[in-house]
């Protein structure tokens, strides 16, 4: 697990022998390992990093001689080092996590390798909406109506019931999440996913009538809990994870549609050890562990072969009838820029 | 301090008093919020609290990388400070005693590290190293000296400020007086100069291995894989987790570093330090 740091700091230049005392697990140094079955796999860490260590890397990379290592940080760290490594021979990461549109982002930039499905056998399983010729989905949920029933009487069926009279002031929405936020206004608006605007108008209607406006998810969240806010739109799979903390909310699927949250992982173009990439996308589909994501992050199967227990899947799926929808991801690119203006400057104004 | 006995003169202390103690209160309310809100049951932060438990600290044992991220952040902040002090002495010696063309530029050039932002710093470095990477292939990114480079500029300008401050206080005719008594360069630096600004020197590590220790955006860009540093794992973590974990994390880093301050105020005192 360590031996990469080890490579690089004999190699590297400096002050060697004065730190060579200090190797202890976790610190600067550790104890070597052999290196070829090693994968470096770029990731979120916390529970995601500590799931995919329990439920792939430990029980079916090791025993194929696999060793992961991981490298975990925020996504902008890695698309940063995607592009900045793409002149190397060989990179620092073999696969890296990213959000749909990050992996999309650094497909068109040229930074990933285009994945032959042939050297993943569980790949035939992958739901057919969810797959792109250079990322193998590992877990995906969709965006709804979060509300709380002690206060929303009646289900919510629509966006349209954020702007209900009889919740104003009573709505919240998320700072970071500006772009699903302008997304969802649109869609009730006569937007599409290519076409953001309409959206902008019907958002200030919500601001005229008192909109709360939190910083993070995290601060969200704490606002549903008081019942500052009774009604909000957030991804499914968090929902699940805050309904597990005790917040007490619903959920409903806005009949416009379910805009998914995939989180793909991609394999750089340089990466050093393709076959361990493989290996790990393939791991990653893997019917067993995606159950463990569905149970632990209240996130649904990539694969139909995964088999979730009945009461679990009524938490976390979404009806058959549902109409999916995917973002724009060339549309977003273009226009992500002007929206964050807009809201700063106009919306939060 | 107002004197006197009249309603203003009172008043003014009274106003004097009230200014001071809402000073303190204001640093140290977060503190003291974040201590209490390490023992709340409730794994979502509200008011008032389900219940009180120590059950964050217990379970932050077995957090493997809230662990291997203190070692590896107290190993890089001791490394930093040392390197920070061994380049900041004879800087500060230089840029206090000596008069020369380029002084002012040279001191500005080594405070500038404060005035760019940390995450500019990191991303910046990132892209450099692996320049030089493609140019010599020598991988300086996620490399340990990278590592530490880094946060040496973060601890270069703390250093500096502080010693050149106690220099400027040094009275140079105790230094000529030992060469006159026949003490040569290196003596009097050993048994006169560095003695005299023993609490600047203490100051400045006890500055640069705080502001080290705690740097997050620094060692994103430049950690290796497999290595996590304190700062990135409460990161990571609260991607995930909203409960109370994160501020037991944090009241035992306050801890420590309050454990530091003590010893240092008993070793040097505090109030002669800064």
């Amino acid at each position: 697990m360590r031996s990469i740091t080890r490579r690089r700091f004999v190699q590297g230049v400096g002050a060697g022998a004065a730190i060579a005392g200090l190797g202890t697990k976790g610190g600067l140094i550790g104890t070597a390992q052999a290196a070829a079955g090693q994968v470096v796999v770029g990731t979120w860490g916390g529970d995601y990093q500590n799931l995919m260590d329990q439920y792939i890397a430990q029980p079916i990379l090791k025993p194929g001689g696999y060793e992961i290592v991981f490298d975990s940080g925020l996504d902008t760290a890695r698309k940063t080092k995607l592009l900045a490594e793409h002149p190397l021979p060989r990179g620092s990461m073999d696969v890296v996590a990213l959000t749909r549109s990050g992996g999309y982002e650094m497909w068109k930039n040229e930074t990933l390798l285009e994945l032959d499905p042939k050297k993943i056998p569980n790949y035939s399983h992958v739901l057919d909406k969810l797959r792109t010729p250079y990322s193998v989905p590992h877990i995906y949920t969709g965006r709804v109506i979060l509300y709380n029933p002690k206060y929303v009487k009646e289900k919510p069926t629509s966006y349209n019931d954020l702007w209900n009279p009889a919740y104003a002031g009573k709505v919240g929405v998320i700072d970071i999440q500006y772009q699903t936020t302008i997304e969802s206004a649109a869609m009730v608006s006569g937007g599409s996913m290519s076409n953001y605007e309409p959206g902008k108008a019907k958002l200030l209607e919500l601001k005229k009538a008192g909109v709360k406006i939190y910083p993070t998810n995290e601060a969200m969240a704490s606002a549903l809990k008081t019942e500052e806010v009774w009604m909000c739109i957030m991804w499914k799979a968090r929902g699940v994870m805050w309904q597990n903390a005790g917040i007490p909310i619903e959920m409903a699927n806005p009949k416009e549609g379910i805009v998914l949250y995939i989180s793909d992982q991609v394999v750089a173009k340089n990466a050093k050890n393709k076959d361990g990439a493989y290996a790990w996308l393939n791991g990653l589909l893997d019917p067993a562990a995606q159950v463990q994501f569905a149970k632990n992050m209240g996130y649904n199967p990539t694969v139909d072969n995964a088999e979730i227990p009945a009461d679990l899947k009524a938490r976390i799926a979404f009806p058959p009838d549902v109409i999916y929808i995917n973002q724009d991801q060339d549309y977003l690119a273009k226009n992500d820029g002007a929206l964050k203006e807009w809201w700063d400057k106009e919306f939060k104004a | 301090m107002v004197t006197g006995d009249r309603l203003g003169e009172r008043f003014g202390r009274l106003a004097y008093g009230g200014a001071v103690w809402a000073g303190f209160g204001f640093l140290l309310l977060p503190i003291l919020l974040v201590l209490w809100l390490s023992f709340f049951s409730n794994e979502i932060l509200s008011l008032p609290p389900d219940g009180y438990s120590l059950r964050w600290y217990e379970g932050l044992l077995t957090k493997r990388d809230f662990i291997d991220g203190f070692i590896l952040s107290l190993e890089v902040a001791v490394l930093a400070t040392l390197a920070g002090l061994a380049v900041s002495v004879p800087a500060s010696l230089v840029l206090v005693r000596g008069r020369f063309k380029g002084r002012e530029a040279i001191l500005n050039f080594l405070m500038a590290p404060l005035i760019v932002p940390a995450i500019v710093i990191g991303a910046a470095l990132y892209i450099f190293f692996i320049q030089v990477e493609i140019a010599t292939d020598i991988p300086l990114a996620g490399s340990a000296p990278g590592l530490v480079g880094a946060h040496v500029l973060l601890t270069i300008p703390w250093c500096i400020r502080l010693l050149t401050a106690n220099l400027v206080g040094l009275d140079p005719a105790i230094e000529e007086a030992a060469a006159s008594l026949g003490a040569r360069g290196w003596v009097i630096l050993a048994r006169v100069t560095l003695p005299l600004i023993w609490p600047g020197l203490v100051a400045a590590a006890l500055f640069a291995f705080v502001v080290s220790f705690g740097n997050l955006e620094i060692s994103l860009f430049l950690v290796a894989p497999g290595e996590t540093t304190l700062p990135i794992a409460i990161l990571q973590y609260l991607e995930w987790k909203l409960d109370p974990t994160i501020a037991a994390v944090s009241t035992l880093q306050v801890v420590l570093i309050g454990a530091g301050l003590f010893a240092t105020d008993r070793v040097v005192g505090l109030a002669r330090v800064v």
